[in-house]
């Protein structure tokens, strides 16, 4: 007797979800996908930049007093601090104003609906406050940016929120996967194998596979340049922009690889670290990992299309 | 009388003595104290502590990286295989690169 298999493809938090359980209760698994459902749609509500009621928004208008946040707001922000100095300063939140300065300051379906270059908003590059301003009261549930100090938690939020989705749909399922835009949260192995078979996207050519991952439980990302860009009308005529902002330049971030994929315990971790790692390039991945206490693998694609990485990727595996 | 009362201090000495000697051998073969600034055995675990943020600079982590005898950190010989896809029963196809 087989288990059941049941999905459910949705569009939320400017890209497509997939949610996928299995066990033998369909009416479960049905309950299971609702619940899930809910909590990425809540997730989202709290979390966007461009939804102008989210808490995110209200937190960022709120910059220079202090501002009372959910529970799971604190969670992902303490974890961003935490990231934050993992990383030494290349997963930082505060690259809001340059990221709307590239270009990105509507959600990247408008742009895409829309079909023209946006126009450049030209902002001048003034100095901020660092992220590590912002201070954060957990006895009181409350946090203060200080002015001029607004966050895009965007990544690191998709990476939570998928990952509290699957444990939540885990309740119904003995094996489920959650996967938002590449961000993706495994629980248990699928019925008939130890592993999940994740497909490694070429990032020159989108659809096209260069390899067949087998990973275990928890979590894998993708950052690539190729992956949310856009051209932008500049003074220099049209120049190729992408959402990954370099921290030290303000601009997105020029590095020899087109994309880095990212295996560890957390949803949250891989997308920051392949973030970074893709921003750190060949030549300071080594300090990247040295510096922090994660524990993670990864897989880079360059521009030849030539890989690099982790040996223990294949061997990679996280129970639950 | 006397004679059980000098027999009651010999005995209390014998067992002082007995106790003492029974201490030092077990102090003797106990496990020593790590000493600070000492090599920390193999048995207790040493927690690493994460570094402090320093300004990021990509030379300067080349310059580190060139000053050891493999200037590239990466292997670019990665012996990547590629897994035959396995029948998941249901469960569609997952990619790094969904959106």
């Amino acid at each position: 007797m087989h288990p059941e298999t049941e999905t459910r493809r949705f569009r939320a938090m400017n890209t497509d979800v997939l949610l996928a359980a299995q066990g033998f209760d369909p009416a479960r698994l049905a309950d299971g996908l609702e619940r899930a459902q809910s909590m990425v749609c809540e997730g989202e509500a709290r979390f966007s930049r461009f939804l102008e009621d989210s808490e995110l928004s209200r937190l960022n208008r709120a910059a220079g007093q202090w501002f009372k946040i959910s529970p799971e707001m604190l969670a992902v922000l303490q974890l961003a601090q935490s990231y934050y100095r993992a990383t030494l300063g290349l997963f930082d939140p505060s690259i809001l104003p340059d990221l709307r300065r590239a270009g990105y300051d509507r959600s990247m379906e408008l742009l895409i609906s829309q079909g023209s270059l946006p126009a450049a908003r030209v902002e001048q590059n003034t100095p901020r406050p660092a992220f590590t301003e912002m201070q954060i009261d957990v006895s009181q549930c409350r946090a203060l940016l200080p002015s001029g100090l607004t966050l895009d938690l965007g990544g690191i939020a998709k990476g939570w929120i998928a990952e509290q989705a699957a444990m939540t749909l885990a309740e119904d399922a003995d094996a489920c996967v959650v996967n938002a835009g590449g961000d993706m949260f495994m629980v248990g192995s699928p019925y008939g194998s130890a592993r999940w078979p994740v497909a490694l996207d070429d990032p020159r050519e989108p659809g096209k596979r260069m390899a067949m991952l087998g990973v275990g439980a928890g979590g894998v990302a993708t950052s690539a340049v190729t992956k949310r860009a856009w051209l932008q009308k500049t003074g220099q005529g049209e120049v190729q922009r992408h959402h990954l902002i370099d921290p030290r330049t303000g601009e997105p971030s020029t590095g020899e690889w087109l994309s880095v994929t990212v295996i560890s315990a957390h949803a949250h971790l891989c997308e920051v670290f392949a973030k970074a790692l893709l921003i750190a390039g060949p030549r300071a991945v080594e300090r990247v990992q040295q510096a922090g206490t994660a524990l993670f693998t990864y897989i880079a694609v360059d521009r030849e299309g030539k890989l690099s990485g982790t040996h223990a990727i294949m061997e990679t595996s996280y129970d639950y | 009388m006397k004679k059980i009362k000098t027999i009651f201090h010999y005995w209390i000495a014998f067992v002082s003595v007995l106790a003492f000697l029974g201490g030092w051998v077990t102090l003797a073969h106990a496990r020593k104290p790590v000493q600070p600034g000492s090599t920390a055995p193999a048995n207790v675990l040493v927690v690493p502590t994460l570094a402090p943020l320093q300004p990021f600079n990509m030379d300067a982590a080349a310059g580190s990286s060139t000053s050891g005898s493999n200037p590239a950190p990466v292997n670019n010989n990665f012996g990547f295989q590629i897994v035959n896809p396995q029948p998941q029963f249901g469960f569609p196809v997952l990619t790094t690169n969904a959106s």
